[in-house]
């Protein structure tokens, strides 16, 4: 079992116009590598705080921050970058492809960050995109703009995949056809799934699923 | 209200647009109202100036034949007439104009400064600014012709506005030349060159402008108005409007070209800020089309959101605008101050003039109202379920680009796509572009444009040019060129033949390239020309010219062109000068480094190069600083019309970037991928301006040589090129730079 | 007056690219006053489409719309701005509140008047606004600009209100106080309410679930009863 990230008392204050907040609480989380973690809360709970925490965009108020073993602050923002280049891919919520450019071509933005990539014909037929290949966004629904935003993600086959309510946009049916997606590129490739999410749907397919309170964290029993 | 408040922060928002915007506004308002103020208090002083001391409308010259004619006439046709006497002295290096005062001159009336106007034989007034020169004070002492005078008054000579004595001294010197009015008896007294003519004022309103048309033959030819007068056939006389038209009316030429700069910076400073305000409008209604949905949902009407939108043009106009005036009407006292330093005018007190604050506001306010109205009223009118949704930025077209490009590396096609999403904005940013490059190239050509005037004509080896009484033909030093120089007319304008010898010392004639052509004259019907008439009258090498010369017209071949660009001047061999007007050896000028010639009684002036060449730097000193004053702005277009370019690019594409951010993509790349794409239309504009803007100056160099006495020679070296190109690039790189802060916040990509 | 919604054989085309879609075909519904009706569906049902022409937002292509005697189906865009602003109140799956004002500027705008500051007050008590009245928009998480929108919404207190996935950025908890309060404001001020949503569970609190598919009603229910929004199951 070996921890892809470890948080230990981690908090985040925000100071805006003389008001502080404390977004995110001591923190202690540990993170395995190959699970699919869920980590579910209400709004405005600190979720999206902790992704970007994860993801090296924001930095952290007191604590300390494991990633491979690696104190995070210790690394130059140049490692940081080539860590966020080689090993993490995002999700968004609202998908945020490019319109001008086609799926094939969203995909090849993520995947031309690093040499080593997946091939972008083999990702388009593992989930399901090959006749929408030349298709722009606009022409697509919500589900299928999704599993682009995905396939993009995973083109630089990463080792986690950073996931910001991915189905909050998606119904019932789209909603199931993600989750499974995600859950096949955990299984097929060992690929670490964090999800930060309000639907109880997706705790479903998660290995782990932590609750985020008040910018405080703990565990939760998975939901079957 | 709250949609107000709305349009409030957005202004908030996007504070450096605005200030960009107001401050062009400013300047446009503030240089308008300045110059157009400054010349309506010039102009009213001039024409009262005109009137008050009844100057004249036209003078004829002298001839017995002319008073009986002039007295038949005046009283059938409405105008006064007075005789005009002056005489001229040179004495040292002084060169003064002496005029009579008597109490009831009619026409021409002097203007006092200070003090009063002589009364006895020993008085004289002379021009303040020759005193001024001198520190000669009220009651000082001056001596003309060994004789003293005891200074009683400062005056002006009311039809010496520009103080133009003859074409010969086309530059006024201040510390040199001197009008002075004595008493009639004592000007009987005085020794000097005579000139009577008489001068002509029509009682009823006449139109000042003069329109004459003076043939090759010398003759006038109909005129307009109240020169039909004088067609009547067998009266001899002379016309010597030309000089009196600089003197009196140059200051007209001046207040119609300065007026249309003014309009003309006006509304190209208009322009650019509207040009401005439509691209931050586009921009703003792309990200606000959801908004306008909303309020359009929420049940607000399109009139109401569209009026919503004006509020900021008005802000804009109504501080801009406003500010402008009062900057302009402080400034054109200082204005004024500039115009009148060289001309003998007394200095006038300003006034306002609400006129231009109404036009202020107006115009500015049409410009900017205008892309506001027609971007918002496009978007406005749509259906509220068109508004809300996100605009499909895909024309079917490019889809079959994509395919095309396919072949290509992803970056390489990556920025096609980017480059070519939008033809507006390529169009936009290429025009701007072009625009400051174009005034880059302006500033480039114009920053050393004296310098190389000067330069070339003052590269002169040799120190003095001595001027004789009549045609002489003895000879002195065989070490100094001897000239023939002759009058004639050319096209209605004076122009001057120089007979040069083809062995010579001092007087090469060379060509742009710098080789000597002087040998060239030895051809029998042959002329050189300087580069001033070539421009003036468009001719060229090759070309033949019909000109009379000792009264005897012919056709000369032109065989060259010499790089001078001061004086219109044609050279030909001095011996063939001489057949030409019977005579063998004859000279009236010496060019020389020998100072002896002084001492001869038949010199009438000498000059020495260095004097000619300090009085030459003051004229065109003030124009330098003209010029300067536009490059100054053509220099302020250019950054910001780049500025604005770049925070364009950034603005646009800052979803982009900060998503390439989170995706690992390194500051570089990105940067070589999402920022650079327009470079190459960066560098396309500016190589397609450079021959754009060298046509336009060499237009208008050749206007300008029509109306003024000197051209300029334009130079655009390949440094030159590469300095403007640099400049370019350290303003367009550093504008990104700055801009790099604004990458990193995932908020961004959050809400939609 | 009895305000009640009928349409009549209404059908949506538009063009995707050169191929004609048939977004809705021969809808044919009678709304009560007061009721509460869900309309249910996958995504590509039609539903958004149905709730954006009754709302008046979307033009239908055939068939007519009767809010009581009046065709909005002819009425021209002005026109239809005006009855919406008097009668009709919309709450969007993304929000769309003015990102350059605050929280509370924000609910203003429902209303246009300042008036009934003590109406605002009591909105923002419910939704738990009352502590972020000053916020701006950029500052407030997902779930918490949907409740300023809703806020927005109801402020005028409008004949109809239009929800189009009201809960789909939030968790179980406040989506649950959300569809509270609808049906309170519902029973109040006897507000006909639409809700366009794909969580089955919402159905139950309506008086009438009309399940769409591919452009037509597949079916349309009348419940007896109203369940309480605490006790559906959600997801």
């Amino acid at each position: 079992m070996t921890l892809l990230y470890k948080l230990e008392n981690v908090s985040k204050i925000y100071s805006q116009r003389k008001v502080k907040k404390l977004v995110l609480n001591q923190i202690n989380l540990a993170i395995e590598k190959g699970k699919i973690i869920a980590i579910v809360g209400p709004s405005g709970s600190g979720k999206s705080t902790l992704l970007n925490i994860l993801a090296g965009i924001e930095t952290i108020s007191c604590g300390y921050l494991y990633f491979q073993n690696q104190l995070w602050n210790q690394l130059s923002l140049k490692k940081q970058l080539q860590y966020r280049r080689n090993y993490m891919g995002f999700v968004f919520q609202n998908y945020n492809l490019i319109p001008n450019l086609t799926v094939k071509e969203n995909i090849e933005l993520g995947a031309n960050v690093v040499k080593k990539r997946i091939s972008i014909a083999y990702l388009l037929k593992e989930m399901d995109l090959e006749i929408h290949k030349n298709k722009y966004p606009y022409q697509l629904s919500g589900g299928e703009q999704q599993r682009v935003s995905i396939a993009r993600a995973c083109a630089k086959n990463p080792l986690i995949l950073f996931c910001d309510e991915p189905t909050g946009s998606l119904d019932g049916e789209n909603e199931k056809r993600v989750l499974d997606l995600l859950k096949k590129i955990n299984q097929k490739r060992g690929t670490t799934i964090l999800i930060v999410t309000h639907s109880i749907f997706v705790t479903s397919i998660a290995d782990i699923v932590f609750q985020m309170e008040n910018g405080k964290i703990g565990e939760y029993s998975p939901f079957r | 209200m709250m949609l107000l408040l709305n349009v409030l922060k957005e202004i908030k928002e996007k504070k450096l647009q605005t200030i960009i915007i107001i401050l062009f506004l400013f300047l446009s308002t503030g240089i308008y109202t300045s110059i157009n103020l400054a010349l309506d208090v010039l102009e009213n002083q001039y024409y009262q100036y005109l009137k008050k001391q009844n100057v004249e409308d036209i003078s004829v010259g002298f001839s017995s034949s002319i008073e009986k004619t002039l007295k038949r006439l005046s009283s059938q046709n409405h105008f006064d007439y007075e005789v005009k006497l002056s005489k001229e002295i040179k004495e040292k290096n002084y060169y003064y104009k002496i005029l009579p005062y008597q109490k009831n001159i009619r026409i021409n009336k002097p203007y006092l400064l200070k003090g009063r106007f002589p009364q006895h034989k020993d008085e004289m007034t002379m021009l303040p600014q020759f005193a001024r020169k001198h520190g000669i004070q009220l009651g000082d002492l001056y001596s003309i012709d060994k004789k003293e005078y005891k200074v009683v008054g400062f005056a002006y000579a009311s039809d010496y506005i520009y103080p133009l004595f003859h074409l010969a001294l086309p530059f006024y010197e201040e510390e040199k030349e001197n009008i002075i009015y004595v008493t009639p008896w004592e000007y009987q007294m005085i020794k000097g060159e005579e000139e009577i003519s008489y001068s002509i004022d029509y009682q009823e309103k006449v139109p000042r402008a003069f329109a004459v048309k003076i043939n090759d033959k010398g003759e006038i030819e109909e005129g307009e108005g109240s020169l039909k007068i004088f067609s009547l056939k067998g009266i001899p006389f002379t016309l010597n409007t030309l000089e009196r038209m600089t003197r009196i009316g140059k200051l007209q030429l001046e207040f119609a070209t300065n007026r249309l700069l003014a309009s003309f910076l006006l509304f190209l400073l208009l322009f650019l800020s509207s040009c401005f305000l439509f691209m931050a409008t586009k921009h703003q209604l792309q990200r606000e089309r959801r908004q306008i949905g909303i309020l359009k949902a929420l049940g607000y009407s399109s009139s109401f959101i569209l009026i919503s939108y004006f509020v900021y043009p008005i802000l804009c106009v109504g501080i801009g605008g406003i500010l402008g005036y009062y900057f302009g009407t402080f400034l054109s006292p200082f204005l004024i101050k500039i115009f009148v330093g060289s001309y003998l005018l007394p200095l006038p007190s300003t006034f306002h003039n609400l006129v231009y604050l109404k036009i202020c506001l107006f115009f500015p306010f049409v410009f900017l109202s205008f892309s506001q109205f027609f971007l918002t009223l496009f978007v406005i009118h749509k259906k509220v379920i068109f508004l809300l949704q996100p605009e499909k930025h895909i024309k079917k077209t490019f889809s079959y680009l994509h395919r095309f490009f396919s072949i290509f590396p992803f970056s390489f096609r990556f920025r096609i796509i980017f480059t070519i999403r939008s033809l507006g904005k390529i169009g936009l940013i290429s025009i701007f572009s072009f625009l400051s490059s174009l005034f880059i190239i302006f500033i480039l050509v114009g920053i050393d444009l004296f310098d190389i005037l000067l330069k070339q004509t003052f590269s002169a080896s040799y120190q003095n040019i001595v001027y004789f009484n009549q045609i002489e033909t003895k000879r002195y030093s065989s070490r100094d060129d001897y000239i023939l120089s002759l009058d004639t007319t050319f096209h209605g304008n004076t122009i001057t033949v120089l007979g040069i010898d083809v062995i010579n010392h001092y007087s090469r004639l060379k060509d742009d390239k710098n080789k000597d052509i002087t040998e060239k004259l030895e051809e029998k019907n042959s002329i050189i020309i300087n580069r001033l008439i070539k421009q003036k009258y468009s001719l060229k090498q090759g070309d033949f010219l019909s000109l009379t010369i000792g009264g005897e017209k012919k056709y000369y071949h032109i065989v060259g062109i010499t790089k001078d660009m001061v004086g219109s001047y044609i050279y030909r061999k001095r011996e063939y000068v001489n057949e030409d007007i019977n005579l063998v050896g004859g000279y009236n000028q010496i060019r020389t480094n020998d100072n002896s010639y002084d001492r001869l009684n038949s010199i009438s002036q000498t000059y020495h190069i260095c004097d000619i060449k300090t009085n030459f730097k003051k004229e065109i000193d003030r124009f330098r600083l003209f010029l300067s004053f536009i490059m100054i702005c053509f220099f302020s277009l250019f950054f910001f019309l780049l500025l604005f370019i770049t925070n364009i690019i950034v603005e646009e594409n800052k979803k982009l970037i900060c998503l390439m951010k989170v995706f690992g993509y390194s500051d570089k790349k990105i940067e070589k991928m999402v920022l650079r794409i327009y470079i190459p239309f960066l560098l396309i504009s500016y190589f397609l301006a450079i021959p754009c803007m060298i046509f336009l100056i060499k237009k208008g160099l050749h206007f300008l040589a029509q109306k003024m006495n000197f051209s300029f020679l334009i130079t655009l070296s390949w440094q030159k090129i590469l300095i403007g190109l640099l400049l370019i690039f350290i303003i367009y790189f550093s504008v990104l730079f700055l801009s790099k802060k604004i990458f990193s916040n995932m908020i961004l990509l959050k809400g939609e | 007056m009895n305000y009640c919604i009928r349409t009549t054989n209404v059908g949506k085309e538009y063009l995707v690219g050169k191929e004609k879609r048939k977004a809705l075909k021969e809808i044919s519904l009678d709304f009560k006053k007061g009721e509460i009706i869900v309309i249910l569906g996958p995504s590509g049902s039609g539903k958004t489409t149905l709730l954006n022409v009754l709302s008046g937002i979307d033009k239908v292509t055939e068939g007519t719309i009767y809010y009581e005697e009046k065709n909005i189906s002819t009425f021209s865009e002005r026109q239809m701005t005006k009855f919406r602003k008097k009668y009709i109140s919309i709450i969007f799956q993304k929000y769309n509140l003015l990102e350059n004002l605050n929280v509370y500027q924000n609910i203003l705008m429902g209303k246009g008047k300042e008036k009934g500051k003590s109406e605002i007050n009591e909105i923002m008590d419910l939704l738990e606004l009352k502590d972020k009245r000053r916020y701006q928009i950029k500052q407030l998480s997902g779930g918490e600009q949907q409740r300023v929108a809703i806020a927005r919404a109801i402020l005028k207190k409008p004949k109809v209100l239009f929800c189009d996935e009201p809960t789909g950025s939030l968790d179980e908890r406040m989506g649950k106080k959300i569809l509270k309060y609808l049906v309170m404001i519902n029973e109040k001020e006897n507000i006909t309410i639409i809700i366009v949503t794909h969580n089955p569970g919402i159905a139950l609190i309506g008086d009438k679930i009309i399940l769409m598919k591919e452009g037509t009603i597949y079916s349309e229910k009348t419940t007896k009863i109203r369940m309480n929004p605490e006790i559906i199951p959600w997801g």
